[in-house]
């Protein structure tokens, strides 16, 4: 049985609309995969940047995963949040990505995206906030169902990561 | 010098704080003393100290005490001389509430000095209100009502509802969940009016240590605990007789033993232990053979992300299509999806260029047999849908899925790859007005184009392969990294995966299958809409 080990952070964000910003996370896995040590899902604090765009969010990882099989590789599952200055939380984006297969260190960007939705919808959302939203995540991920989607471009999540393989070599897997 | 009375000490404890014990020492300085502890007398003669020293002792002994020894638990009350006065009275001997005090305030000791407030008595918000700027006069409103109650301090209100219906202010008690983490406060006071005016008003109650504790193992102590090496805190009464007194503070916890203290390391360590144990267990479990690659067989998995679209002009909102395209020998493993859709995302250009966002996964994970020749590829096709719901095909690229590791020179930067489309050209002004208009995809919708195929062009010596021109297109961005299982990985790992995707798969092909999958796409969406 190999063993992963995914240590880093969520370092923050950039290209969203200027608010407090926070973001919800989890781990996903395959069947054959088990989560030995760490955390599988989080969320980060709540950051609004004073001098620029870019959001600091600084939010650990550290996860050791052991596998039977190299299927269902792990994949992170982010959606970010704004906080506005009444404290009512939108969604305003969301992504996946996977966890390099790799090993060492590796910056990641994750472009998320977020629901549209009619015009109507839209206006009040300028002004008033909410919006649609996902009524499940599993729409991010079921290839067949995504194209009724209508979504449009949000920011970007800055991710580093450290990934460390152990034993894969023994079962006559290079990455 | 004797410390400051406002430094401020924190203590992280797991212990439970009900264990808490502090001993108070408080000594009122008699002029004696005040020789021998303060440095502002000048000093006197031998003979004269030794004359005062039992005139002193006589003298006070016979009166009253002037040290007070207490030794204080946590939340533990004890009554000052003017609640002990009050409380004494006997319409508090009914009640239930306040019985226990009023037990208290009869067996109280007179002279005792030392009293405390404890979190319910709510001294901390009046201790709040004097640092406040706001009027005293102000009438509560209902928001500061529900700010204070959301703070926890909710024990105002419920003791005034308490006196007119007792019942109703238990039930409520009762429903509202346990704050644990609220902030207590425990205050040690200490009443420093003249002997003979003890009990008389408020005035000269001093604090003499607050003690916070947030339910969370965080203690704060102002001001700390004294030590054997410091000195003790000095007050003065400012009162008529102008008293000066000097305090200590001391923990006096209750501690372990050294036997009950080795077991508890004992059980954390055999924990430790069995927690490494399971660890070992699960990392021992088999490897699943199932798609493992049989000998001279190859397996590929690809994880990653159709990340982004870029610089695409004419597009407002783009969605890309993708598809595995497998050669012959080889074979998809069961769970892979070998195509699917991203969502519909309407370009944002808040960027420097133009980008429609997707982050959508894939996951492919296919085995070459030991006769299979060729790499697969994942061929991608963008399409954009204008503001009637007409689709129009923007561009067609095909991705050979990555081969080698992190340092494959196609690759930007950290997996991340960048592929440029083309798109059919439409020379004719009126297919580009009909396209521009209508929308559509013309290519799919007529099959003459692919009728022309890649082996026809050297033949006819037509300048295009395809028999039609291309214009370039945007380019999409995808991140990818594989992981390869193969028996022979680590002897000649090298000869298989630098094997290039030297053949070219005719353009037709790729178009081909965009047709069939995107026949299904249509009737799918027409049973759905």
């Amino acid at each position: 049985m190999a063993e992963v080990h995914v240590v880093g952070q969520i370092t923050g964000a950039s290209g969203f609309p200027d608010s407090s910003l926070l973001c919800k996370w989890l781990l996903q896995l395959g069947g054959g995969w088990r989560l030995v040590e760490g955390l599988a899902e989080g969320q980060t604090q709540a950051d609004r940047s004073e001098v620029g765009e870019e959001i600091v969010w600084c939010h650990p990882l550290d996860i050791h995963l052991s596998t039977r099989g190299i299927q269902g590789w792990p994949r992170l599952l982010l959606q970010v949040y704004r906080q506005d200055a009444l404290s009512r939380v939108d969604v305003c984006g969301y992504g996946i990505i996977h966890i390099p297969t790799h090993p060492g260190h590796h910056t990641l960007h994750c472009h998320t995206w977020r629901p549209v939705g009619t015009f109507s919808e839209e206006f009040r959302r300028a002004f008033l906030g909410g919006g649609p939203q996902l009524l499940s995540t599993e729409f991010i991920h079921s290839s067949l169902e995504r194209y009724r989607l209508s979504t449009i471009a949000s920011g970007t999540v800055h991710l580093d990561i450290g990934v460390i393989l152990r034993e894969f070599d023994k079962y006559g897997i290079a990455t | 010098m004797e410390p400051s009375r406002d430094q401020c000490a924190f203590y992280y404890t797991k212990d439970d704080i009900e264990n808490l014990q502090i001993k108070i020492t408080l000594q009122q300085l008699t002029g004696s003393q005040l020789v021998a502890v303060s440095p502002r007398v000048v000093e006197d003669t031998q003979a004269g100290r030794q004359n005062e020293v039992p005139l002193a002792s006589l003298t006070t002994a016979a009166t009253y005490p002037t040290t007070h020894h207490v030794t204080v638990k946590w939340q533990q009350k004890i009554l000052s001389v003017c609640e002990a006065l009050e409380y004494r009275r006997s319409i508090y001997a009914n009640d239930p509430k306040y019985r226990t005090r009023h037990k208290q305030a009869i067996k109280r000791r007179k002279y005792q000095r030392i009293f405390t407030y404890v979190h319910e008595d709510n001294y901390q918000l009046q201790e709040q209100h004097s640092a406040t700027t706001s009027k005293k006069m102000e009438q509560e409103c209902c928001l500061r009502q529900r700010a204070n109650r959301t703070r926890g301090n909710d024990s105002v209100d419920s003791e005034e509802v308490s006196e007119k219906s007792s019942v109703v202010a238990k039930e409520d008690k009762k429903k509202r969940p346990p704050t644990t983490f609220q902030q207590q406060y425990l205050y040690i006071m200490a009443d420093l009016a003249p002997q003979e005016s003890l009990g008389e008003s408020r005035v000269y109650e001093t604090v003499l240590c607050v003690l916070k504790y947030d339910g969370q193992s965080q203690l704060t102590v102002t001001p700390d605990f004294n030590m054997p090496t410091t000195k003790a805190y000095r007050l003065e009464s400012f009162g008529p007789d102008n008293a000066l007194y000097e305090y200590q503070i001391e923990n006096v916890s209750l501690t372990r033993s050294a036997e009950e203290r080795n077991q508890e390391e004992q059980l954390a360590n055999q924990m430790a232990r069995q927690r490494i144990e399971e660890i070992q267990q699960m990392a021992r479990l088999d490897w699943d053979t199932e798609g493992q690659p049989g000998q001279g067989e190859l397996r590929l998995m690809t994880v990653g992300e159709i990340t982004r679209a870029l610089y695409f002009p004419e597009a407002s909102s783009l969605y890309i299509h993708y598809a595995l395209y497998l050669p012959p020998g080889w074979r998809v493993n069961p769970g892979t999806e070998c195509e699917g859709f991203t969502p519909t995302c309407w370009l944002s250009h808040s960027d420097e260029v133009a980008a429609a966002h997707f982050s959508t996964p894939f996951s492919l994970d296919v085995t070459r047999s030991s006769s299979g020749k060729g790499w697969p590829l994942l061929l991608l096709a963008a399409f954009s849908l204008d503001w009637f719901g007409h689709d129009r095909d923007e561009g067609y690229a095909a991705f050979a899925l990555p081969a080698s590791g992190p340092h494959d020179k196609h690759q930007v930067k950290d997996g991340l790859y960048q592929v440029g489309t083309w798109r059919p050209a439409q020379i004719s002004p009126l297919a580009k007005m009909r396209r521009f208009f209508l929308g559509g995809c013309q290519l799919m919708s007529d099959p003459s184009y692919l009728a022309v195929g890649a082996q026809a062009s050297s033949q006819v010596g037509r300048v295009s392969r395809l028999g039609f021109n291309t214009n370039t297109s945007g380019t999409i961005e995808l991140r990818a990294s594989t992981v390869v299982q193969a028996d022979f990985i680590g002897k000649d790992l090298q000869t298989p995966l630098e094997m290039p995707p030297g053949w070219q798969l005719s353009t037709v092909a790729v178009i081909d299958a965009f047709n069939k999958s995107r026949q299904k796409l249509r009737a799918a969406k027409q049973g759905l809409l």
